[in-house]
């Protein structure tokens, strides 16, 4: 049953919390750190979601339920092995495909025609037109490449050349003419550009080899079956389902990405805490002899615990809750002026970082809280 | 029966070359309506006689009872509860809760003894109009002066009908005037409302409305 608190408790509790509430310019100055160590950390996961989220969109996307890599690959983002292309022939014969696309990956360095000092290196993905597998699955502007002479690149890589649909670009020393702006293809650290397989062949001196293979499945037919029967055929390729070559995927970004964010979200909840603990500590000391007070008036010092508690965790909630704002203003402001910086944040990820700075600031007050319980109410008859 | 009674208190305080015997064997029995002024110099134990009266201390020997409790043997958690309920407290300086409204100091003192809020709200209002100080009910309390806040912390005292009220110089900060007219507003409101008040005092305003005047010197009381 609901517990029904008198009114007087409240009106003590509410009394209390007011009493041991801290100087105003103190708890902004806390709210501002914390918000700021809340902001950097949202920051970190929410570029660290953009990458995953892009790489995982990209292979969701593309339509591919098995992918073929040469022996030794398992992963799109570092690759450098060849396949023979004409392999989709025997993968085609393979009960249950139903389509066979080769594509080529390249690292390209991509500019303006016109000239300028932009310069991009893009992982190109070279697929069959029109509409290959591998194409871009979620276009910004413009449409897919059709032609040899066009290319589609990613919003923030076209961002990052100040160019447009219609722009003549120079790709690897080839001059297409960009046909579309692709989303959701940023991988933070370079973005995917989109060519046609033959010309890719041409310009990258790969003819008869393939980067990958990407094979469609007849309808209710189980990927991990067909995926074994491939590799029967192709013994010296690895096979992958697409829940596979996705995990493979995230597992090399996250390699790379997660021991800094780690690093960088322990020192944010450091600081974090620092300042909630300085915070309390100062509270306690600017407080004292009110607390001694109280103490000697009567009032106990659980209740006092859970009030200056109360505070800290009203300060540090303000503290995240601006983070958390600021970093959904600065989302939004990025997207529309700076596309290059992708930032994906989610709302799981802002509960647990809010949770997180909570228990961090909570524990941070615990010491200067402990301090408060050994304050001797005599101290109030001091003159 | 006395509200406050005190048989052969002894009380040490401090350690190993700093110890001082504070109080010893000190009696003392304060009655009901009763204005008890403990005089004496500084460090005779004036202020160690209310903290033990007040269960903030506990002596080495001896008992204290404070309205029928044997308030040294109690635990500290019914110490604090009878702390809140049957005393009120006047420091020297008033001691009013800085983040605190002077109403809402005085509230939260009536809460604490576990009044509710109703009664609590009304006892306030009754007390203001009583010392003066309505309009300063909204105030911060470092907004006062020092006669405002004496007065606040006379209705903070007085808020909950305590037994007794322990006063520590309740006028050594205050100039004449002030220092008088504080004097006789607890005094009054103390008798109006049938509480006993032990004063700590070396203060001679004070000694024409004690009831009984107690010196104590060196930690021993004469005439308590």
């Amino acid at each position: 049953m609901r517990r029904v608190i008198p009114r007087s408790d409240r009106l003590q509790r509410r009394l209390l919390a007011k009493a041991v509430r801290s100087r105003r310019g103190r708890a902004l100055l806390a709210i501002a750190g914390v918000a700021g160590s809340t902001l950097l950390v949202l920051v970190l996961l929410a570029a660290y979601r953009s990458v995953t989220g892009g790489i995982s969109a990209y292979l969701l996307g593309t339509r591919a339920d098995v992918w073929v890599a040469p022996r030794g690959t398992d992963n799109l983002i570092r690759s450098s092995g060849f396949l023979p292309a004409d392999w989709a022939e025997k993968v085609r014969a393979v009960p249950g495909v139903a389509r066979v696309d080769p594509i080529l990956r390249a690292f390209v360095a991509v500019q303006p025609a016109a000239g300028g000092q932009e310069r991009a290196t893009l992982l190109t993905i070279a697929h069959r037109t029109p509409d290959g597998l591998g194409s871009p699955p979620l276009l910004d502007a413009g449409r897919q490449v059709a032609t040899a002479d066009e290319v589609v690149i990613d919003r923030a890589a076209a961002f990052r050349l100040g160019v447009a649909c219609g722009a003549t670009l120079d790709v690897g020393g080839e001059r297409l003419v960009l046909v579309g702006v692709s989303r959701g293809t940023n991988l933070l650290a370079t973005q995917l550009a989109f060519a046609e397989y033959g010309r890719a062949e041409e310009v990258f001196g790969t003819f008869g080899r393939a980067s990958f293979l990407l094979v469609r499945l007849a309808a209710r037919t189980g990927d991990a079956e067909v995926a074994r029967r491939i590799q029967a055929v192709l013994p010296q390729a690895s096979v992958f389902t697409r829940g596979q070559f996705v995990a493979n995927n995230l597992r090399e970004v996250a390699a790379g990405f997660v021991p800094l964010l780690l690093l960088l979200t322990m020192l944010g909840l450091v600081v974090a805490a620092m300042l909630v603990g300085l915070l309390v500590q100062g509270l306690v000391e600017d407080r004292r002899g009110d607390l001694a007070v109280l103490l000697a008036l009567g009032g106990s010092g659980d209740a006092l615990t859970r009030s200056v508690l109360g505070h800290v965790a009203a300060l540090v909630l303000a503290g995240a809750g601006s983070g958390a704002l600021a970093s959904r203003v600065l989302g939004v402001t990025l997207d529309h002026f700076v596309p290059t910086i992708d930032l994906a944040f989610r709302a799981l990820d802002v509960g647990v970082v809010v949770a997180v700075f909570l228990a961090a600031g909570l524990l941070a007050a615990a010491l200067p809280v402990l301090r408060l319980r050994r304050i001797d109410p005599l101290e109030a008859f001091r003159p | 029966m006395s509200v406050l009674t005190m048989v052969g208190v002894s009380k040490v305080r401090g350690e190993g070359r700093h110890a001082v015997q504070a109080l010893v064997d000190a009696s003392l029995a304060v009655e009901p309506g009763e204005l008890v002024l403990l005089q004496g110099p500084s460090g005779s134990g004036k202020t160690t006689l209310l903290a033990v009266a007040a269960g903030l201390l506990t002596p080495d020997r001896g008992e204290v009872h404070l309205s029928g409790h044997r308030i040294d043997l109690e635990p500290q958690r019914e110490r604090r509860r009878l702390r809140a309920a049957c005393l009120g407290f006047v420091f020297q300086r008033a001691n009013l809760l800085s983040g605190l409204t002077a109403r809402e100091n005085v509230l939260l003192q009536a809460t604490l003894a576990g009044l509710n809020t109703d009664v609590a709200q009304s006892a306030t209002d009754e007390l203001f109009a009583a010392l003066g100080i309505t309009s300063l009910g909204g105030r911060r309390s470092d907004a006062l002066s020092g006669g405002e806040e004496q007065r606040v912390a006379v209705a903070r005292a007085l808020v909950h009908r305590p037994a007794m009220v322990l006063a520590d110089e309740p006028t050594a900060s205050l100039d004449g005037a002030t220092g008088r007219a504080v004097a006789e507003l607890l005094v009054s409101l103390a008798r109006a409302r049938g509480a006993a008040v032990l004063v700590a005092a070396h203060d001679p305003r004070l000694e024409p409305f004690a009831d009984r005047r107690v010196a104590i010197a060196d930690g021993r009381v004469v005439g308590g």
